[in-house]
């Protein structure tokens, strides 16, 4: 059937060619609409999950922090009076540019507080200070407010911030918007140059969300050029001639162009997980190409027309790319069931685009093949191929009388694995996932100087009226200070803040008195009291809902999660008889989906490398087989384990991707060589050390081209300026060697040591039909 | 007769009360302004007025603030008041004395009943709210208009009451707002709308004249409503009760008056 296909694209090559053009066109113009971004909403805000709801209400109550742009004012004293007149100068400049809808900073952030027998309320600064006198008593007023410190002001004061509320709503804040307001806030600070020894810097949640979609479209385009240059290396040196580099670089470029096409249809943006697929479709895509114009050129220098070249060179490589392909889609596929959107698109899109790629192999390969004229020098055999036969060989007699060893040490390796495995944990880490520059530098110098942007919220809702209840403010009050005594949170802040904060100015400044009175109408005076704006930032209008707003330094999710089971044992206590419900959300829920999705990979790992194990019972027909595939195949993960371990990495969102990548390719050298050790035995050869040393031969070369593709190609991942894209090039890196050097050595010392030797034979004597051998060929040494 | 027939004309509208300056010649903008800073929609020139704020959320959920209010003017056009709040029962009898200065901020004095003592309040309120309704303390005194650059913008009618359109640009450096727009009532000068915009030039809160009511031969507000469009949040306030009365006791103005509920 399929060679049916071929045979009319090659009758009609300028009408395919034509057709194929116009496909392109289609897919390169749905591809305009791919949107490359980076937004954290996009890794857990997907139908169905629970904690989406809760999150957006809170939001919807006390508003988004990431719509915030931050002014980071740096000074050896925030206080000095030009330090502050600056501020001031900031503050207006941002209030009257339309981006943004509120500005607050020292500038106008009000405060309750005892000033001698008199109550001060209203903004800390009523003008900018003349004196010393008056600069220490600003800086006594700020820091002495649990509302302010930390918030527009660090502890130490050498730092203070300028909050620029963006007027877009959450809704429609693209990443255009949040540029335009990074980009206001850098026009107002160029154009009111700092006094000296002051800095100013642009920060906040749209500045990292800008410049992480900035550098994943960096990386697109120079990753990209990177690989392809890689792989024209490859080319180059497997096949020494122009078309041998191009024809396979046409066949793969067309897949990845239509997998664009479809991507659109998907409405999804490329985000740091979806941006890995054209570099994954590009280094998988090639390597079919790569088997078929190898064959073609050994079919042509046998002497065939390139017509009957092509038809034989895919009658004999069809079934096993076909296989390799499926294994591989599979394997991606099985990421389809994930429960986030960015995983499920990315497993299905990089199954889809893998299927393409078998596709263009077996259509647009061909066609170029027979328009496209021959090499002058058809031979691929090369100086490389002779060493790495001689290699091989070499390999095989030291092996063969070892084989105890190289199964031991393999073990060794697959236990050594699974201690490592044991301390690598999954653990999420906002800041990590930032690019190196300014977008993770903004998210450690918001923790060093004030509270950081990682936050745990604890929501509360009870009936109208309640927060204001002194006995649920009281609660409030105890969750708050436990959180604050916790090593990883900066600030702690609540209504109970506000409540005790005035109760302390009325009771002329007595440090005993800042608590929540006893008192529910007294209670309700100080909130009357209190401007409705800031106590919106705090409570509900009609004190149903209220937050616990806890900012923490991002050390990964598993102390977070630490954090909010401390947190939840107090509430569980304190909230229940109150009639009032609290609930933990915030970024916890961005960890928790990120852990989430770390544990799907690893699920959909397993399925995968169950699924593909499965699928070679099916076509080898032995079960042995099957199992005993699975050992060479868990040694690169084994290897990969122990890099992680050794390097230090936990498993994350981004890194964790190596499990996805290498699905893909680690069964596919496994395979030719059972199918390469079949065909031998259908064609007669009955020695097992010959045959799986020519089995070795045959298949190697092209196994060790494909294995330095696969690694150099996604080592290229280490010129990303994310860390997890880093080390996922290196991750991937070392599977794909060990993978090949597992193979070469434990495949075939597993199947010269453990496989049904006799019976394979026996049943090749009496002419069984193999349907695989049969796909394969029959000719020994044919690859 | 020609002259005849516009000197009749002329008599007409005269004794109807016309506005003071007619359609082809009308006043500037500053005379407007001035007007307006002479009428006293809110009875601070002396009255003692009994008023119900309503307070409408982005929720829809509503609370009810009810209080009486004592004002006289002490120093043209300095006013002194006192506000004791009867609703809600948290702030029943918590009084409120403000004593507006020339320069320099106001006097505040609170009295909160469950410390049975007062407080002085100091610190720059004018951009606070009051007493958590939508009008801002700066909203009440008016400074922003007294020092203010004014432009007559056109003619439009409200409720078909025909209105002066003036743009206002406040001077001060604590304004609250970059500038508003305001709809003057071309014959008592009250203003029946105002459209206040934030210092970025976007809309922040609409003022509306609901009720005007003319009392003892002033013309008061009677009901308003405050709209902080970016909140989505409602104040609405009738005057219930207005008695006009110019020559208050100064001693209703002082601290023991308000700690005396």
């Amino acid at each position: 059937m399929l060679l049916k296909v071929v045979s009319f694209l090659l009758r009609h090559p300028w009408t395919s060619i034509v057709f194929i053009a116009v496909s392109l066109g289609l897919a390169g113009y749905a591809a305009r609409t791919i949107e490359v971004r980076f937004q954290y909403r996009d890794f857990y805000d997907y139908p169905g999950n629970p904690s989406v709801p809760l999150l957006d209400r809170y939001y919807a109550e006390f508003g988004d922090p990431a719509g915030y742009v931050v002014l980071l004012v740096e000074a050896p004293d925030v206080f000095r009076p030009d330090v502050v007149r600056h501020i001031s100068d900031l503050t207006r400049e941002l209030e009257r540019s339309p981006e943004f809808v509120d500005v607050l900073s020292l500038a106008n952030a009000r405060a309750i507080r005892a000033e001698g027998d008199d109550v001060a309320s209203g903004p800390v600064m009523a003008r900018i200070p003349r004196t010393k006198e008056e600069s220490d008593q600003l800086r006594r007023t700020a820091l002495g407010s649990a509302l302010i410190v930390r918030h527009v002001v660090s502890p130490d004061g050498t730092a203070a911030a300028v909050l620029a509320k963006m007027r877009a709503p959450p809704a429609t804040r693209t990443v255009e918007r949040q540029a335009a307001g990074v980009e206001a806030a850098r026009r107002v600070v160029a154009a009111h140059p700092a006094p000296d020894g002051v800095r100013v810097r642009v920060t906040g949640a749209p500045l990292v969300e800008v410049e992480t979609t900035r550098a994943l479209v960096r990386s697109q385009i120079t990753l990209t050029p990177v690989v392809l240059l890689v792989m024209v290396a490859t080319l180059v040196l497997t096949f020494r001639s122009l078309q041998g580099v191009l024809l396979p670089l046409a066949a793969v470029a067309v897949a990845v162009l239509w997998t664009a096409g479809i991507y659109s249809l998907f409405h999804r943006p490329l985000d740091i997980i979806g941006s890995v697929f054209p570099t994954i479709l590009l280094v998988y895509g090639v390597v079919d190409p790569i088997f078929v114009y190898t064959r073609y050129l050994r079919k042509v220098d046998l002497g065939r027309t390139p017509e009957a070249a092509i038809l034989e060179a895919l009658s004999e490589l069809a079934l096993p790319c076909f296989l390799t392909s499926l294994t591989t889609a599979l394997g991606f596929a099985a990421f389809a069931s994930a429960h986030l959107p960015t995983i499920r698109t990315f497993g299905a899109i990089v199954a889809i685009g893998v299927a393409l790629s078998f596709v263009t192999t077996v259509t647009v390969l061909p066609l170029l093949l027979k328009v496209v004229p021959l090499p002058n020098r058809t031979r691929s055999s090369t100086r490389i191929g002779a060493w790495v036969d001689r290699a091989l060989v070499g390999l095989w007699a030291g092996i063969r009388s070892r084989r105890g060893w190289v199964c031991g040490g393999a073990i060794a390796v697959i236990g050594a694995g699974a201690v490592a495995a044991r301390g690598v944990d999954i653990v999420s880490v906002y800041v990590s996932v930032l690019p190196r520059g300014p977008a993770q530098d903004t998210v450690h110098t918001l923790e060093r100087e004030l509270s950081g942007v990682v936050r745990l919220v604890v929501f509360l809702e009870g009936p109208a009226g309640s927060m204001k209840r002194p006995d649920v403010l009281q609660a409030i009050d105890a969750v708050s200070k436990l959180a604050r005594n916790q090593p990883i949170v900066n600030s702690s802040v609540s209504l109970a803040d506000l409540v005790s904060e005035a109760n302390q100015a009325f009771a002329g400044g007595d440090p005993a008195e800042r608590r929540v009175p006893d008192s529910s109408s007294l209670v309700a005076q100080y909130l009357a009291l209190a401007d409705p704006a800031d106590r919106a930032d705090l409570v509900s209008d009609d004190y149903a809902r209220s937050h616990i707003r806890t900012l923490l330094t991002d050390r990964g999710s598993k102390a977070l999660l630490g954090l909010r089971d401390v947190l939840q044992a107090e509430i569980d206590r304190r909230f229940p008889p109150l009639g009032v419900t609290a609930r933990i959300t915030g970024s916890v829920v961005d960890f928790e989906e990120s852990d989430r999705l770390v544990a799907e990979v690893l699920w959909g790992f397993v399925a995968a490398f169950s699924i593909v194990v499965a699928l070679e019972w099916v076509v080898f027909r032995s079960a042995r087989v099957a199992v005993l595939s699975v050992i060479p195949n868990l040694v690169p993960i084994a290897a990969c384990f122990i890099t992680m371990r050794l390097a230090g990495f936990h498993l994350r969102v981004d890194n964790s991707l190596v499990l996805c990548v290498s699905v893909g390719g680690l069964f596919n050298t496994t395979i030719h060589i059972v199918a390469r050790i079949l065909q031998e035995i259908r064609a007669g050869a009955t020695d097992p050390d010959g045959i799986v040393e020519r089995s070795l031969r045959a298949v190697g070369p092209p196994s060790l081209y494909t294995a330095v593709v696969l690694s150099l190609g996604f080592a290229v991942m280490g010129l990303s300026p994310f860390p997890g894209l880093q080390a996922l090039g290196l991750l991937s890196m070392v599977t794909f060697l060990t993978g090949f050097v597992s193979d070469a050595t434990v495949t075939s010392t597993l199947m010269r040591s453990m496989f049904d030797w006799d019976r394979a034979i026996t049943a090749a004597r009496s002419s069984v039909p193999s349907s695989l051998a049969a796909g394969v060929g029959s000719a020994p040494g044919a690859r | 007769m020609r002259w005849l027939g516009a000197a009749l004309v002329a008599i007409l509208v005269t004794a109807a009360g016309s506005p003071p300056a007619s359609a082809d010649n009308p006043p500037s903008a500053t005379d407007i302004l001035n007007r307006v800073l002479d009428s006293d929609p809110w009875g601070l020139n002396g009255a003692t007025i009994t008023a119900r704020a309503t307070l409408t959320d982005k929720g829809g959920s509503k609370s009810e603030l009810s209080l009486v209010a004592k004002s006289k003017r002490y120093d043209p056009p300095l006013s002194k008041s006192i506000v004791r709040f009867s609703a809600p029962p948290d702030l029943a009898g918590a009084g409120f004395l403000q004593i507006q200065k020339r320069d320099g901020d106001d006097d505040r004095y609170l009295f909160l009943p469950e410390l049975k003592r007062s407080r002085r309040i100091a610190g720059s309120l004018r951009s606070n709210a009051f007493m958590g309704t939508d009008f801002s303390f700066a909203d009440l005194d008016r400074r922003d208009l007294r020092d203010a650059d004014a432009r007559l913008t056109g003619d439009e009618p409200v409720a078909s009451w025909p209105c002066y359109v003036v743009d206002v640009t406040p001077r001060r450096e604590d304004a609250q707002y970059s500038h508003t727009v305001m709809w003057v009532r071309k014959d008592n000068f009250l203003t029946l709308k105002t459209k206040m915009f934030d210092k970025g030039g976007v809309l922040e809160k609409t003022f509306e004249a609901l009720e005007v009511k003319r009392v003892a031969g002033h013309w008061f507000i009677s009901k308003s409503r405050m709209h902080d469009v970016q909140h989505a949040h409602t104040t609405e306030l009738v005057l219930e009760d207005i008695v006009v009365k110019a020559d208050i006791d100064d001693d209703e103005f002082t601290m023991r008056a308000l700690e005396k509920p």
